[in-house]
Order: C-alpha cells, then structure tokens, then sequence
C-alpha cells in the first residue's frame, strides 16, 4: 500500500516538475515578447523625452532599427502615411467586443501588433520628414515648447478674456446674465432660449436656438480640462525650416508628465496642404 | 533529506513561473479589479480628411489631435463634452443639460439620459421673392450604459452619437492602437477649422432616421433626394447638407432650370461612396456638404442654360436675381470665396452641373 502511494506521490511529483519547467519557458517566452515595453526609459526632464524620441525617429530609417529603439512610452504614435485599411474596424463592433477596455490578461498578439504598428509609423514619419527636408533633415531639428490644456484632468471654468479660473457657481452666474442680456436684447425671456429643468429634451425644438447659434461664439466663460500636469506641443523645425517646399508644416508632437515622469503622449502629427476648393467632382 | 531537497526545487521553479505574472501589476489585473474596472481611460483621435494614407475603409490623417476619453463597460467610447470644441462646437452646461453648439445646430444631452435632441433653424430665401423659415429636428438615444453622464465630475456624452452628431464623416477604430478615430473636416489641431455654414446633419444614429426621408429640406427639395442613400451598412442615408446649397439649389432651379423640376444626382456623400465614385476628389466639396449634382428632367437643358452663360469662362458676377453668381469652369484654378461656384461637368457623355458652395459663403449670409 505504502509503495502504491509512493508511486502515486512521485508520479504527481514528476508532474509538477515538468509544468514548473514548461512555465518557466513559457514565462522567458512572455519576457522576450514584453521586451520593448518592459525596457522603458524613464525621464524625469521634458528636455529628456524630447531629445530621446527625436533621436529615436531620427534613427527609424527601417522597422528593425525602430522596433530595436523602442524605450520610451508613446500614448498615440501620431499619423503615418500609409493606410490603415487592415486595422480599422466598426467603432459599435469593438464597443461591443469591449475592446476599448483594458484586458484583463494582457493579449500578446495585440501587444505584438502593437509594438508592429508604431514603430511602422515611426519609419513612415522619418521617410516623410527626410522626403520634405532633405536626406540631412534629422541632423537639425530645434524645437520651441507651447504649453496647450490638458489631455485629461478634471473640469474647469474659466473667464475667456481673462483666463482666469473661476468656480462652478461664477461660471453658472456670468452664463446666465449674458443669456440674461441677449434674451432682453432679442426682444425674449431666458426661457424662451433654454430649457426649464425637467422639461423634456425634445422641446429645444421650440426653443429660440437660432439665438444660441448666434451668440454662442462670444459666450464669455468656457469649460476646459485641468490638471496638475504638464502638457506641451514640442514644435518641431527641420534645418531651420518649419514649412517644407511642399507646403507640409506645424510638425509637432506632445509630451506630458500625468503619470510623474515624461511620456510622448502623441507622436509625431502635421499638416498636410490641401486646398479647399477640391479640383474634381 | 532528498525529499525536502525535491521540494525546495520545485517551489524555486514554481515562484519563477509565477513570478514574472506578479512582476508588473499592469499586466495582470486580478479579477476583482477587473470586476471593477468597468471605466477606463481610452484614446480618441481626432483628425481632418486626408488623400494620403487613405483608403475605402476610411479616409488618411490630417493635423490630428489625440484625446483622452472613457469607455465604460461593456466597451462605449466616451467623450469629454469640452473635447468637441476640437470639432469646432462650443458647449455650455446649464442646470442638467449639455448644450453643444456647431454650424447653426444645437444639441443638448441631459445629465443621467440616455435621450438627446438637436434642432437646426435656417431660412431661405425664395429666387421668386420672400423667405422661408425651416427647424430641422431630430432625437437620439444611446443605449442606456452610455448616457451622458458625470465621470469623476468631468461631463461626458457617447462618443459616436456626438461626434456624428456634429458633423463628422465617420467616427471608426482603430485596432492596432487600441484608439478610436472621428474624421472631421473641422479638425485642426487644437484650434478648429473655422466654418460658418450651418449644416443640416443627421444618419442612422438617430431614432427613426429611415422615416425621415420626406421631411421637406426647402421648397423643392427632400431629405432624401440628399442624403447617401447607396452606401450600406453603417453610414447608410447620412446626411450633412449646408443651408447655402439648399439655397443654390433652389436659385439654380428656377433662374437657370425655369423654374421646373430639377433632378439631384449626387448630394451629399459618405467617405465610402465618395472613394468608389469615379472622377471625384478624396476631399470632395460633397463629404463636407457644401455640393450638389443637378441634371434637368429633360437631358441636357440644365447644362445647357448653365453653359450659355459659363461659354466665355467669365469669372466675373453673373446676375442670378437677388444675389451674385460666380463661374468656375472644371479643371481651372480660381478664387471664388464669397459666392457659388457652379460647375458644368460634362464627362464620360454625361452631362450634369455641379453646384458647390465655396467655403466662405457661409459667413457673407
């Protein structure tokens, strides 16, 4: 009976040493796909950043060099110039796959498609800048900072002449007197304008909206996003020039420090000319 | 001894199988927090209709603008109601209700409802003499999960409802970067393209879309001799038409077409069925709502009277009534802001008239 156990006990022993071997490798496995993002520098200076992800575009003459250069966290890869055909999909399809939700385990072929995906981008960006500036384009870029509103953050009011911030109830106050005002100048009540609350959504069809067309643009507060962070638009100049020959301009990028350290929040992004009055059907 | 030895063995390997799943907390969510996290950051993209990179799926990029919004279980994209100002709207809150302001159409979302109302007034002023006035309205309702709705104090409202709501061509995603992407005219960065025209917008995002096609846009014209009745799926029947051509149309209709029915052979066109027509611009006067073809009931006689008076290339003002015309033969460059330009467009056999407004006709209303 003992040696039945015993046979049992190392057979089941035998087992688990084999899964523990299989999960090892298949943890290394895990490892060396998670290589790009595991790797992330760290910076603590925007100076930093900026330097690190010009360099690494400056270097993203190919996919290999791209994805081996990978080292710093990019939120948003900005626009490339290829199509984008294989990935796009129906936003009501992905909504209802939740795939706009984080997974709960990490799927590694999407993060492989991932990683495939910017550092395609990032050869796509280098190719545009060399192609609008000069084969000699990456080895003068100058940038200048603009610091813009937070990518997210919480809400904020703010007096647009001033730019001063003001709280919830200043905002309410100041946003009725001014319909308050247009109203008696229009020759109608605020009520007239605006739904009551409670009223249903609906009766705006009866409401003065061609009053709130007209005088929306000189609402003197607006709503905005705050945060504690930092945002900036690193604007970018290639040899001195902002415009290529092309017309191709406002190259830039964004960094923030939401999470404490600096990240590319969005890569690199431009302006392609086109003209307005398009010269067919 | 052998037997403690073979277990300390095993419980090193076992601690490096799971050890390196424990390593970084964000790549494994347990599933309490999963349970939990029925709210999550997500990207938005934001970008204007480009040529380059583009394709039948969906238009390339332009001056894009990345945002952060929320998807809320089971997966809606939300957006900060103060992000559609990068679509050009300018949004207040009062009381319960989000107002969304753009190109003469207001909005309002009510806070924890899933209902939302838009209305669009606009006149116009008949080529025989007087005016008439028009309110467009329409109503949505997203689905229960995705009302508007406080998250973490800050407004947000569903993103396809919104952003289609506003205008834009399409709203998509994208699954390489996990990102949402709206294209809209009007993207500009962080400051919108300015566009005064007021557009009349609506699709099958809307409650009942489908019966709307009879509502009368002006005198002579429908909603569904405009909208993009041959795309399928998602965008089929979209609309975005300007007040502007709806007056085009009505004056080339009576001062060139005598006042006699008019046939509409392409108004407005959804990115797909603009990139399968032949001939067209990728940024097509007609995705943004500012074009119309036109052939008369009888072949030719449109094209012909328009002809009769373009046969010199004038570029000057031609009387057409109670406002100025100006002519723009196709192929040639001109600068035509502040007015119609009409176009006769006889290709492949076909004769036809393309009525578009020039952007900065909107403002001289």
């Amino acid at each position: 009976m003992k040696k039945g156990i015993l046979h049992i006990g190392r057979t089941v022993r035998c087992s688990i040493f084999l899964l523990c071997i299989v999960g090892v490798l298949l943890a290394v496995g895990v490892s060396a796909v998670y290589t790009p993002s595991t790797n992330i520098d760290v910076y603590t200076e925007k100076d930093a950043i900026i330097g690190a992800y010009i360099n690494y575009l400056s270097n993203a003459s190919t996919t290999h060099a791209a994805r081996g250069n990978l080292n710093f966290h990019c939120e948003s890869p900005g626009m490339g110039t290829l199509s984008m055909e294989s990935s796009m999909i129906d936003l009501e399809e992905a909504e209802q796959n939740s795939y706009l939700l984080p997974a709960v385990i990490k799927d590694i072929v999407a993060e492989k498609k991932k990683v495939e995906h910017h550092t395609s981008v990032a050869v796509q960006q280098h190719d545009l800048v060399v192609d609008q500036f000069g084969d000699s384009a990456w080895d003068n870029v100058s940038y200048t900072l603009q610091e813009i509103e937070a990518v997210d953050g919480s809400l904020g009011y703010r007096v647009k002449s001033t730019g001063k911030f003001i709280d919830k109830a200043g905002y309410e106050k100041v946003l009725y007197e001014y319909w308050e005002t247009i109203a008696a100048q229009e020759g109608v009540s605020y009520d007239d304008i605006f739904l009551t609350e409670g009223e249903p959504v609906e009766n705006i069809a009866n409401k003065r909206v061609d009053l709130i067309a007209k005088y929306s643009n000189d609402i003197p507060v607006e709503l905005v996003t705050v945060s504690n962070s930092q945002t900036y638009e690193v604007l970018l100049s290639f040899n001195s020039k902002t415009t290529s020959l092309d017309g191709y301009e406002d190259f830039h990028f964004v960094i923030d420090n939401v999470d404490g350290d600096w990240k590319v929040f969005q890569g690199l992004s431009w302006a392609e000319p086109y003209p307005e009055n398009p010269t067919g059907d | 001894m052998k037997r403690a030895l073979y277990w300390i063995v095993t419980c090193i390997l076992a601690m490096c199988m799971v050890m390196p799943a424990l390593a970084t907390d964000s790549e494994v969510v347990s599933l309490e927090d999963a349970q939990r996290a029925t709210v999550a950051d997500c990207n938005i993209v934001l970008s204007n209709i480009n040529k380059t990179g583009a394709s039948a799926s969906s238009p390339g990029t332009n001056t894009t603008k990345t945002i952060v919004g929320k998807s809320i279980s089971p997966g809606y994209a939300m957006i900060k109601l103060t992000d559609l100002k990068y679509l050009g709207a300018e949004t207040q809150v009062v009381g319960n209700y989000y107002y969304v302001t753009i190109n003469g159409q207001t909005i309002v979302f009510t806070k924890n409802s899933a209902s939302y109302s838009s209305s669009t007034p606009y006149t116009i002023n008949k080529p025989e003499g007087g005016t008439q006035s028009y309110t467009f309205s329409v109503g949505g309702t997203t689905e229960t999960d995705a009302k508007a709705q406080l998250i973490d104090g800050v407004p947000y409202v569903r993103l396809t409802d919104a952003a289609h709501q506003c205008g834009a061509l399409m709203v998509t995603y994208n699954s390489s970067e996990n990102a949402a992407y709206v294209f809209h005219f009007r993207v500009n960065g962080n400051t919108a393209h300015a566009d005064d025209n007021t557009y009349i917008v609506g699709g099958a995002w809307l409650d009942n879309w489908s019966s709307k096609g009879t509502t009368q846009l002006a005198p002579h014209f429908k909603v569904n001799e405009l909208w993009a009745s041959s795309t399928t799926g998602t965008y089929n029947c979209q609309l975005k038409i300007s007040a502007a051509s709806l007056q085009t149309e009505e004056n080339v209709r009576y001062h060139y077409n005598g006042n006699s029915s008019m046939t509409v052979t392409s108004g407005f066109r959804t990115w797909q069925g603009n990139y399968g027509t032949g001939n067209a611009d990728k940024r097509s006067l007609h995705m943004r709502g500012r074009a119309i073809d036109a052939v008369s009931s009888t072949t030719q006689t449109l094209w012909n009277n328009i002809y009769d008076e373009f046969c010199g290339g004038q570029s000057t003002p031609i009387n057409g009534g109670s406002v100025s015309w100006y002519s723009r033969v196709h192929g040639t460059s001109s600068s035509l802001s502040g007015a119609y330009d009409l176009e006769k467009m006889p290709q492949d056999g076909v004769w036809w008239v393309h009525l578009g407004v020039t952007p900065a006709y909107g403002s001289a209303m």
